[in-house]
């Protein structure tokens, strides 16, 4: 057998393998037969071939042998390598497993922290819609746009009554609870068009609180919610006339007698007190009934005469608190010269509150006989209110209302109070009267100084 | 022969064959045939892995020489391979004085005595 032949089942060289190791393979294998050979030969004697082959019954598969040979020789290299090469594939799978695991549980922490949201989101729908149980809930997230349309409809008296157009509207947003109160409370005002609709415009959701003034000088006021991204419509039915209109006489109890103050004058106004229920909400009356002679009660003290009940004009503003000042027609008063008890007046029916103040009358140019001698122009009669929602009347609709105008013990109190009767003259004074408030005159429009009393 | 009391005899036939001096694997071979009567019908070429495994375990140690032209590679034992031929008579000697007492004529026995 020849060296190549014993080679021939060896694997192919390896790396690792050592320059000779295949060489002395052979050459320990070779050194082997051809002893046993010649041996073989000397001994047996016969032909080298069969003397060969029995050599190699003896020996076994020289090819098998050399290969058991190298494999016991390279086993640990080999065995190395492959550790090596395991665990640098047990390795990488350990990475991949590592970062598959790492996805996994990153995945699990986004949906559980999603989840949470959620839950929180719940959470705080529940807890408003436990603090505002007839209010809608709704959902704020930041992701979301927030915008909706809001949209205020007006109808006279029903629903389904002709669009109101007379009213002015306030928007208010209310600070919700976790919202900074930066976010709401600024007010716009919204007039309405032709079809009673008002376009607030696009706003973000919350609790929102409109209030609407009729042409009535009436004030109502609709609290509710929007929620994100859903158009609201807000429907408000409003009053479409005034309370009906009622018969009124006014009387008075009693003057004081005791005061001789012909320059000052009691005055007395009625305010519409109260509400009254349209389309399911409570109208508040504000101020006086427009387009309605509302009665001005003018009691010149000290002369019992001189009473009278004008129409109340409109007041002008004043710089000074609690003053009013207004261009009383007096020809109102003194064409009846004293006071008409029988005189009808017409209110609308409904509560009124009486506002009693000390008037200068000084400014009208007369003394102890003023009404009798005013040139006829409007007179300027500065008021101060004494105290206002004194008396109460009701006034009743389907019946002549009989209002007495008690003068309880404080007005004449007031009216006694030396000090403070001092102070409206003097208030008469420095408003440009001459004569110590006798005689002098104030032109229409102007102006007095001083303060009020309370 | 029971192949499991083969392998465990083999390496130290050959250990005690190398431990006479410096040899190589024919020469090994045929000692091992010789004293044992052809009782170890080996083949001879499973003595080489055997050789070689004593090599990596440093209980022999090789070398090259040329001899008629070819190169022959001798064994002999070290140090270690000394001591654990040593090793393995005293074991192989206790098994076998064991199965003797087994297997021999039957009347040795320990003799406890009474105190």
């Amino acid at each position: 057998m020849e060296a190549h032949e014993i080679t021939t089942r060896l694997p192919p060289r390896h790396e690792d393998e050592p320059e000779s190791l295949r060489q002395d393979i052979v050459d320990e294998i070779l050194d082997h037969l051809q002893c046993g050979l010649r041996r073989e030969l000397l001994i047996q004697g016969g032909d080298e071939a069969s003397a060969k082959e029995r050599v190699l019954r003896r020996f076994g598969d020289p090819r098998e042998i050399a290969r058991k040979l190298w494999f016991q020789a390279m086993w640990s290299k080999i065995m190395s390598q492959r550790i090596a090469v395991g665990s640098a594939l047990f390795s990488m799978l350990v990475c991949a497993v590592l970062v598959g695991m790492m996805g996994w549980m990153l995945h699990q922490q986004q949906l559980s922290a999603a989840q949470q949201q959620r839950a929180n989101t719940e959470l705080m729908e529940r807890i408003v819609g436990l603090i505002k149980p007839s209010q809608q809930t709704e959902t704020y997230t930041d992701s979301e746009p927030r915008k909706s349309h809001l949209q205020v409809k007006v109808t006279v008296d029903t629903e389904d009554g002709p669009a109101a157009t007379k009213c002015i509207l306030t928007v208010k947003k209310q600070p919700e609870l976790g919202w900074p109160v930066s976010n709401g409370g600024d007010a716009q005002q919204f007039a309405l068009d032709p079809s009673g609709m008002a376009d607030c415009g696009l706003t973000e959701p919350g609790r929102f609180e409109v209030t609407i003034r009729t042409a009535f000088n009436e004030v109502a006021t609709s609290s509710f919610t929007i929620p994100s991204q859903q158009d609201h419509v807000e429907h408000i039915v409003v009053p479409g006339k005034l309370p009906e209109m009622t018969k009124v006489i006014f009387r008075i109890d009693e003057l004081p007698n005791d005061l001789d103050l012909s320059a000052l004058g009691l005055v007395m106004r009625l305010r519409p007190h109260g509400s009254r229920t349209v389309g399911g909400r409570a109208w508040r009356a504000t101020g006086r009934w427009p387009n309605v002679s509302m009665p001005l009660v003018l009691l010149g003290l000290g002369n019992e005469q001189h009473l009278g009940v004008a129409v109340e004009p409109e007041a002008s503003s004043s710089p000074f608190t609690g003053i009013d000042e207004w261009i009383v027609p007096i020809d109102d008063v003194i064409k009846h010269g004293k006071w008409n008890p029988s005189e009808e007046w017409s209110l609308p029916a409904g509560e009124y509150d009486a506002q009693f103040g000390l008037a200068n009358l000084q400014t009208a140019p007369v003394a102890n006989n003023y009404w009798n001698n005013l040139d006829g122009s409007g007179r300027i009669c500065t008021s101060v209110w004494l105290r206002k929602n004194h008396l109460r009347f009701q006034v009743e609709h389907g019946k002549l209302n009989e209002l007495t105008i008690q003068l309880p013990d404080y007005v004449s109190m007031c009216t006694r109070d030396q000090s403070k009767i001092r102070e409206v003259c003097e208030f008469g004074a420095s408003s440009g009267m001459s004569g110590g408030g006798m005689g002098g005159g104030m032109q229409p429009g102007s102006t007095g100084g001083g303060t009020g009393f309370f | 022969m029971d192949s499991r009391l083969l392998s465990g005899a083999v390496e130290m036939l050959m250990l005690e064959v190398i431990s006479h001096g410096r040899t190589y694997g024919y020469e090994i071979s045929q000692t091992v045939d010789t004293r044992s009567n052809g009782y170890f019908s080996l083949k001879e070429g499973s003595l080489y892995p055997a050789l070689h495994r004593l090599e990596q375990q440093k209980l022999v140690k090789s070398s090259w020489h040329e001899v008629e032209g070819r190169r022959r590679k001798y064994y002999e034992l070290t140090s270690a391979g000394i001591k654990a031929l040593d090793a393995k008579k005293q074991e192989w000697q206790a098994f076998a004085s064991g199965i003797q007492g087994v297997l021999g004529d039957g009347h040795s026995a320990t003799v406890i005595p009474a105190f």
